[in-house]
């Protein structure tokens, strides 16, 4: 049997100084992992969340992103009463043109973003099915009236019903607010595609395409028609695939918190290390004592990993902690990709904080193998003699 | 190797290397102790007694010489097949008590019974027991340090007995100790002796010893220098002729 867990714990315990100085810097070291992860999960979601199972996006061919599209109105023309573009109760086919573009926004303290205004008309309500009003009311074409995704409201100057915006050439009135269920439309501006154009002055086209499957639809056949048909000769994809793609920003992200959290790792596992040689220094006697009694040098190897990892796991556990109240936390992020600002929640996820504890764990190991082989090494009679 | 005899030490050489110096700690000792003695090594300071006491124990190797206790031989044992073997056969007493300090009584007394197949339920009687018998079932669950030396090292004694050791070793047991508790802990290896036919090896260089061992080894700068009868006091020859 080995050495019982209970002397390691309460050994942590009587070095309470040494014990807490290192859980606080392997806290912190995990509470900044929690906390960026958790960053990069929120902004992936509220990226991939955008986009909608049934729903497709048109671009031009060799685009990768809505900003560097663009579609002419023959081109729509061809493609709108395509077979597998679902119909609404009314009948019209849920197709949305649409016409993203960054306007610079201010923030109440003064400072600007670039935030997307995209011109749709009233039929993207039924196509973006993740999102509805939940304020106001739909805009009326033609007036300079707008709708303002929730991720806005407040973070910007006049964006609550009833204001006027100033952006591009024109003022514009708010009419109404909306949810996307946490999607990266609800850091947008939505306003009617005509006014937008004729704002843009660079005449009347679009830059992507959003639809709606029929039932059953077969979308390869759909994707080849828009492609192959040189009316159209255009290239569609799902959103999830679309959005997907998008998401390299986080996943650009993810690698750079992680680049950070094992360089910060490293410092925690070489306090960690400290602690623990001073621990085997400490306590030689005790080793040799357990040793004389017959514990085998595995048992001290294994005894010290275990305190080493005790401490790093008890110490992620209150670095988890630390970090919690960040999740739901909302923010705004620049997205490098399409050049705008995007508002997420932090979402500290199940994953998240089972790899905060593995890393944790991790440092823990690292930082008690060599002090713990030291212990396991040392000769019975020496480690008697330090009494 | 003669089953009769619980230490059977012959030619042992023991060299220590520090830099280029070689200390002789021993130097051809020969010694044969009989089976449930209890015999006491003395000698002046840095005699080898120590050295002599570990080689015992077995967590020191000879440099030569053969060493064999309870009728095994462990001088070429490795070290793993000795930390079993230690644990089995082997009860240690420290001079300085050597009770690990986060631990309780109890618990103290219980480390060498984790290294046995006994269950829980078997390892609390033993430890029981055992506390009984030094006289501190009612301190069971203090610590080292909310105990009296005196305390403590009847706590390293029930450890070292708990296992029901072939032998028991005793490193300078009432060095530490005052004239009463020193008193009081030579009874007890006395009593593990007498009653419970272990055979007890201290070394100590305090006098007072010689009143209650059957025999005394007397070491110089590592050399056996004497063996003589011990000077039993009346009460203990009684008791032991009475046997
Ligand atoms: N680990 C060691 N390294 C070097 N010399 C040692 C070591 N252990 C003991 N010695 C030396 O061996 C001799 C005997 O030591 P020891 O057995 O501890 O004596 P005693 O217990 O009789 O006081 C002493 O001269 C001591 O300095
Ligand atoms: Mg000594």
């Amino acid at each position: 049997m080995a050495i019982p867990l209970k002397y390691n714990v309460r050994s942590l315990l009587v070095r309470r100084v040494s014990t807490s100085m290192t859980a606080g810097g392997i806290a912190l070291v995990v509470a900044v992992f929690v906390i960026v992860m958790a960053m990069v999960a929120g902004l992936g979601s509220a990226i991939s969340d955008t986009g909608v199972p049934d729903n497709m996006i048109v671009l031009r061919k060799g685009a990768t992103t809505e900003t560097y599209s663009s579609i002419q109105l023959d081109q729509f023309d061809a493609m709108k009463f395509l077979p597998q573009i679902k119909r609404d109760t009314a009948g019209a086919p849920m197709i949305s043109p649409e016409l993203p573009v960054q306007v610079l926004m201010e923030r109440p303290g003064g400072a600007q973003d670039n935030i997307v205004v995209r011109g749709v008309l009233p039929i993207a309500l039924e196509v973006h099915d993740n999102v509805h009003l939940i304020a106001g009311r739909m805009f009326r074409p033609a007036l300079n009236e707008v709708i303002v995704g929730k991720g806005l409201v407040g973070r910007y100057s006049n964006t609550h019903i009833g204001d006027t915006m100033h952006f591009g050439r024109g003022a514009w009135k708010v009419v109404g607010i909306f949810d996307a269920k946490g999607g990266s439309f609800e850091s947008e501006v939505w306003a009617d595609i005509h006014n937008v154009q004729d704002d843009t002055q660079r005449g009347a086209y679009y830059a992507d395409v959003r639809l709606k499957l029929a039932p059953g639809a077969d979308s390869d056949a759909l994707v080849h028609r828009i492609a192959d048909d040189p009316r159209i000769n255009l290239q569609a994809e799902t959103e999830a695939e679309y959005y997907k793609q998008q998401s390299v920003v986080a996943n650009q992200m993810r690698v750079l918190g992680m680049i950070v959290a094992i360089i910060m790792g490293i410092g925690a596992i070489f306090a960690a290390m400290n602690t623990m040689y001073a621990a085997v220094s400490a306590r030689t006697s005790e080793i040799g004592t357990l040793r004389a009694l017959g514990f085998s040098p595995g048992a001290v190897l294994g005894s010290f990993l275990i305190e080493s990892l005790i401490l790093a796991v008890a110490a992620g556990i209150i670095g988890i902690i630390i970090a919690m109240p960040i999740n739901g936390f909302s923010t705004t992020f620049g997205n490098f990709l399409t050049f705008s600002t995007m508002a997420f929640n932090f979402r500290v996820t199940f994953a998240i904080v089972v790899e905060a504890l593995i890393f944790a764990a991790v440092m823990g190991l690292f930082g008690g193998w060599l002090p713990a082989r030291q212990a396991m090494r040392l000769h019975v009679v020496e480690a008697l003699r330090r009494s | 190797m003669d089953e009769k005899y619980a230490v059977d030490i012959e030619h042992v050489v023991r060299i220590y290397k520090r830099d280029e110096f070689e200390v002789r700690a021993l130097d051809d000792v020969t010694i044969r102790v009989p089976q449930a003695r209890f015999v006491a090594i003395m000698g002046p300071s840095g005699s080898g007694k120590t050295t002599l006491l570990n080689l015992i124990a077995g967590i020191d190797h000879a440099t030569s010489g053969k060493v064999s206790v309870g009728g095994e031989e462990i001088t070429g044992m490795k070290e793993r097949d000795l930390a079993a073997w230690r644990a089995r056969h082997i009860g240690l007493v420290f001079q300085f008590y050597n009770l690990i300090p986060v631990l309780t009584a109890f618990e103290n007394v219980e480390l060498p019974l984790l290294l046995t197949p006994l269950t829980k339920t078997e390892r609390r009687e033993h430890v029981e027991t055992a506390l009984r018998i030094v006289g501190l079932a009612d301190r069971m669950d203090h610590y080292p340090r909310q105990l009296s030396g005196g305390q403590e090292q009847r706590v390293a004694i029930a450890r070292a007995l708990v296992t029901d050791p072939t032998i028991v070793v005793a490193d300078e047991p009432t060095g530490d100790l005052d004239a009463k508790s020193a008193e009081e802990i030579l009874n007890l290896l006395t009593e593990l002796n007498r009653q419970f036919r272990r055979t007890v090896v201290m070394v100590t260089h305090d006098p007072r010893a010689e009143r209650f061992v059957d025999t005394v080894y007397r070491l110089d700068k590592g050399v056996l220098v004497g063996v003589e009868a011990g000077k039993i006091a009346p009460a203990h020859a009684a008791a032991a002729t009475a046997q």
